[in-house]
């Protein structure tokens, strides 16, 4: 398959690939950078809410959160959204 | 009734597993490609119509610009085909989604870009500042330029998102209405099926339109660039 894959689309798209589109690649890592920085400012975002609610109920009083505390909270999480799920 | 409204925009699933993936593909199924040195009909009309639009859409462009008429006509025959797709009743349409659209205009406008900054520096940079500016409004200018620059991508997508998502919206609204009139009124409803049946004919040239719209301002950027 792979072989096939060369013959039928490589060889014939090589020079677009190699010379053609080099400012196209560029473009396309911009744009996954973009998406990186999103995707991890969201990630942070919502890690940040997580211990704001998590320090409001009580968890992690010395800095710390036990794995225990930890698999607590996101049980809690996940019956949170499955709740907020069945109620729409 | 609201509730209905936005699931044909949520990326559809089969036990579990996300789909997009194939729906994407699918219009390239019903696009073959020519193998013969006279093909059938239908290979015909698909070559004769992408010579008529790549005619038309690379008549502007230099050498260089010609290049990209590969990118060019795969653009225009995937939207297109991607959206009439679209207006089939209960399918997704993936150019409804702004990730899509978006993950198409970046790379190609940072693309353009790129060409114009490296083999036209001075020209690329000279377009920042129009020609016969008063001396006092070049910051702003410049400013107002920088920021028309890169604004481009975001129109591109969000000009392709909220058309489709529109046009299928308001589908399927008036849908919704014809079929709740049917019970009231016979002739309401027959004027509100008049009326979808006149924009259903309205999205197929939409569909149509933004996929040229598209492709024509992605020309015009490399046109600029080249």
């Amino acid at each position: 398959m792979l072989q096939s894959l060369i013959k039928n689309v490589w060889i014939p798209m090589k020079p677009y690939y190699t010379q053609v589109y080099q400012e196209i690649w560029l473009g396309m890592g911009l744009m996954s950078v973009i998406i990186y920085k999103i995707r991890s400012a969201d990630k942070r975002s919502k890690a940040l809410k997580g211990k704001i609610f998590a320090s409001s109920n009580g968890w992690g009083t010395k800095n710390t959160i036990t794995p225990f505390q930890d698999e607590v909270y996101h049980c809690l999480q996940m019956c949170k959204v499955q709740w907020g799920y069945l109620r729409t | 009734m609201n509730e209905s409204l936005f699931t044909s925009f949520i990326t559809p699933t089969m036990m579990g597993v996300p789909i997009v993936v194939l729906i994407i593909m699918f219009p390239s199924i019903l696009l073959p490609s020519p193998s013969r040195l006279v093909d059938n009909r239908l290979v015909s009309i698909q070559q004769w119509l992408v010579r008529l639009t790549s005619k038309q859409m690379l008549s502007i462009h230099n050498h260089k610009g010609q290049t990209w008429a590969l990118m060019l006509m795969s653009l225009i025959l995937f939207i297109g085909s991607t959206n009439l797709l679209g207006l089939l009743p209960h399918s997704f349409t993936p150019t409804t989604q702004l990730s899509m659209n978006l993950g198409m205009a970046i790379p190609l406008w940072a693309g353009t870009v790129a060409i114009g900054l490296r083999y036209k520096t001075k020209t690329s940079l000279a377009h920042f500042l129009p020609q016969g500016t008063p001396f006092p409004l070049i910051p702003m200018l410049v400013i107002i330029e920088t920021i028309s620059l890169f604004i481009q991508p975001m129109a591109l997508a969000v000009r392709l998102t909220a058309n489709i998502t529109a046009g299928h919206l308001l589908i399927h609204l008036i849908g919704g209405a014809t079929l709740a009139l049917m019970s009231i009124s016979t002739i309401t409803a027959l004027i509100t099926f008049t009326i979808l049946v006149l924009l259903t004919i309205l999205e197929f040239a939409v569909a149509l339109i933004q996929a040229y719209v598209f492709t024509l301002l992605v020309s015009l950027y490399l046109h600029d660039n080249t």
